[in-house]
């Protein structure tokens, strides 16, 4: 009851000066609603980036071609085609640790479904690469070795494509044209959104390795069997730097490298490419989140300072409070109150203007977002704790007056 | 006329013992209080007379426990005041003395009924029913029909009303009045005094600082102060004689 009475004592003196109540909390509710903000943003982007590292599929290692050096120059990777499907072959067999060993080429084509359009990624591959990323399908089926011995003209596509090519109309059963084949659509893979590189893995259509070698890629002249890529799956995770140094060993011996001699090709372990990129983002979102923190902080120093505004303004009323039996205890329960409760208003507002931004700031920019009940609940108690935190010093000093020297006998 | 209040403690309600106090004001060391010594029995209207700056604002401060002695000792009812707690001293402000001021000292934001509710909120036992309590005092003052009124809204005399109501709210022993018709015109001036007078004979004492020698006169007891000491006491007359406060300060009815 009490309580209650003091509540609505701290009420009612916020009320009476609302204007500057409301400048006093403009600091708390940009801290509050920066916070959030941020959080969510970040949030989003790190559920964004697990649901990417689980796309990518454990214990995955890329071996990739290494750089051709022109005058000196490194070129970038892959300028020179210095793998082959036998290498994969080679790979699988020989590693023990190796899983699965899935040659990959790609090329940027224009595919071709009635009078639409769309350039996208055009790659042939073995069943064993969809085993290997642990890929889905969502509609159809996947295609087999079979596929691949005969080199049928069978394609399973991406989400995007599925969109693009054929305006959500069910594509199973029609046909894509690539370069001058048709290839007849036979699954479409689960949504995937977008890799820890930002490129969408949902843009793509698979056709049989053999199919792209004969039909849509072409091959090298020097090596008819080169591919760009070799996705390799090993059993466990502990066994991807032991598999790493055997493979790179292997391939050394079969591209006839010795002793010294730097690799032709580069092994990348992806989990740890987006782990790391995963950890950079974080110290970030650290980093960012402290500086929303800070301006927190200085919504507390402004409400404080308020606070001692009024402390002073009201040296007459903290006088008749006393004189007529206020303990200082009292005194410093109302003022304390009435930071809290400016605090919390402040941390409502936050919340609701915070809020209001998460839902436009994701169809404005296209960020994903993540926002919970308890980081509302989080907000109101932190913008309560800045209250008491902020609202000690001056309900210190109010409590602490005297009330001789407040009312000055005629 | 009123239920006077059993006096059954037989000792000075107020009683100062040799009070010094020195005020530092800027370095300096200013002489308040020097010597003091002061009884004052239950049921008594003491008026304090003096010239600006002979102490009576201090002595004031002191008897109403805002301020402490730098030497000496003040009993109330027989305690030991400034060897008590700060709480103490709050409860005995709460609920044993009474604060009139010269310029009223309502807060503005508060309306009649909530001003006088004030001693009540802070009471230690609160009151099951604290507003019919501070709406029958300020009936009691003549300002039923205001209670909802903001203080701005009303006169000089119905302020210092709802301010003697506030002071009177929690049954005080004592009520202390500094200059509490220094701001009002000679009608009202009268009417407060009168208001004074009727609730001195059911039993409360009161202490009142005065410039106005009319003002003084409605007290049976005068003491005078003159550069912190009492310099004269005069009992004019004698003791518990109403008839004359009456005579006094009923020259024109209460407007209530």
């Amino acid at each position: 009851m009490r309580s209650f009475s003091y509540a609505y004592l701290a009420f009612r003196s916020v009320r009476a000066h609302i204007l500057r109540s409301i400048l006093a909390v403009t600091g708390i509710v940009i801290g509050i609603a920066a916070v959030l903000i941020v959080v969510a943003v970040a949030e989003g982007a790190r559920a964004e980036i697990s649901r990417q590292i689980i796309s990518l599929g454990s214990n995955l290692l890329l071996v990739q071609p290494g750089a051709q050096v022109a005058q000196g120059v490194r070129q970038q990777a892959g300028t020179i085609l210095s793998l082959t499907s036998a290498d994969a072959l080679a790979v699988a067999r020989e590693v023990p640790d190796v899983v699965i060993a899935a040659p990959f080429v790609g090329e940027q084509k224009t595919a071709i479904s009635g009078d639409l359009n769309w350039s996208t990624l055009v790659a042939g591959v073995t069943p064993e690469f969809f085993e290997a990323r642990g890929w889905r399908i969502a509609q159809g089926q996947l295609f087999n070795q079979d596929h691949v011995v005969s080199a049928a003209k069978v394609a399973v596509i991406g989400r995007t494509i599925a969109r693009e090519l054929f305006r959500g109309g069910d594509p199973i059963g029609r046909f894509v044209r690539i370069e001058r084949s048709s290839y007849l659509v036979m699954g479409v893979l689960a949504e995937k959104g977008q890799d820890f590189t930002g490129r969408n893995q949902d843009d793509v259509i698979f056709i049989p390795l053999s199919s792209a070698r004969i039909f849509a890629i072409g091959r090298s002249h020097a090596n008819p069997d080169t591919v760009h890529s070799i996705l390799v799956k090993t059993d466990t995770a502990q066994s991807m730097a032991a598999a790493e140094t055997a493979i790179a060993r292997v391939l050394r011996q079969r591209h006839k490298i010795m002793g010294r001699k730097s690799d032709d090709f580069r092994i990348q372990n992806l989990i740890q490419v987006a782990q790391t990129r995963d950890r950079t983002y974080r110290q970030f979102t650290l980093l960012v989140s402290t500086l929303a923190g800070i301006s927190l902080l200085v919504g507390g120093i402004g409400v404080m300072n308020i606070m001692l505004v009024s402390v002073t303004e009201r040296i007459n009323e903290i006088g008749i409070r006393l004189a007529f039996g206020a303990r200082p205890r009292d005194i410093r329960r109302q003022f304390l109150l009435e930071a809290v409760l400016l605090c919390t208003i402040g941390g409502l507002l936050g919340l609701i203007s915070g809020y209001a931004c998460t839902r436009v700031v994701p169809s404005a920019l296209g960020w994903p977002i993540e926002f919970n009940e308890a980081m509302a609940l989080i907000a109101i108690v932190c913008s309560s704790l800045i209250g008491i935190v902020f609202g000690l010093l001056p309900a210190e000093r109010a409590a602490r007056l005297d009330p001789a020297a407040l009312l000055r006998f005629g | 006329m009123g239920t006077a209040r059993p006096v059954l403690d037989m000792r000075p309600l107020v009683t100062l013992d040799h009070i010094h106090k020195q005020h530092r004001l800027g370095g300096q060391t200013v002489r308040a209080l020097s010597d003091v010594c002061l009884e004052i029995d239950s049921g008594e209207f003491v008026a304090v007379m003096g010239p600006s700056g002979s102490g009576k604002s201090t002595l004031l401060s002191i008897l109403g426990c805002l301020d402490q002695p730098s030497r000496g000792h003040y009993f109330f009812r027989g305690e030991n005041v400034f060897a008590q707690s700060k709480n103490r001293l709050s409860e005995l402000r709460n609920r044993r003395i009474g604060f009139v001021f010269q310029n009223f000292n309502l807060l503005p934001r508060l309306t009649a009924l909530e001003n006088v509710g004030l001693p009540l909120f802070y009471r230690r036992e609160p009151l099951r029913n604290p507003a019919a309590r501070a709406s029958a005092v300020l009936e009691q003052v003549g300002l039923g029909s205001r209670i909802h009124h903001m203080p701005a809204q009303l006169s000089g005399g119905e302020q210092q009303r709802v301010a003697i109501a506030r002071a009177i709210v929690n049954g005080p022993d004592l009520l202390l009045a500094d200059e509490p018709t220094g701001a009002l015109d000679t009608s009202t001036r009268d009417a407060i005094l009168a208001l004074l007078g009727e609730l001195q004979r059911t039993g409360l004492t009161v202490v009142l600082v005065t410039h106005d020698p009319e003002v003084a006169a409605c007290a049976r007891r005068t003491i005078r102060l003159r550069d912190g000491a009492i310099v004269g006491e005069s009992d004019a007359t004698p003791p518990y004689d109403f008839d004359r406060v009456e005579l006094q300060c009923d020259r024109s009815a209460m407007p209530i």
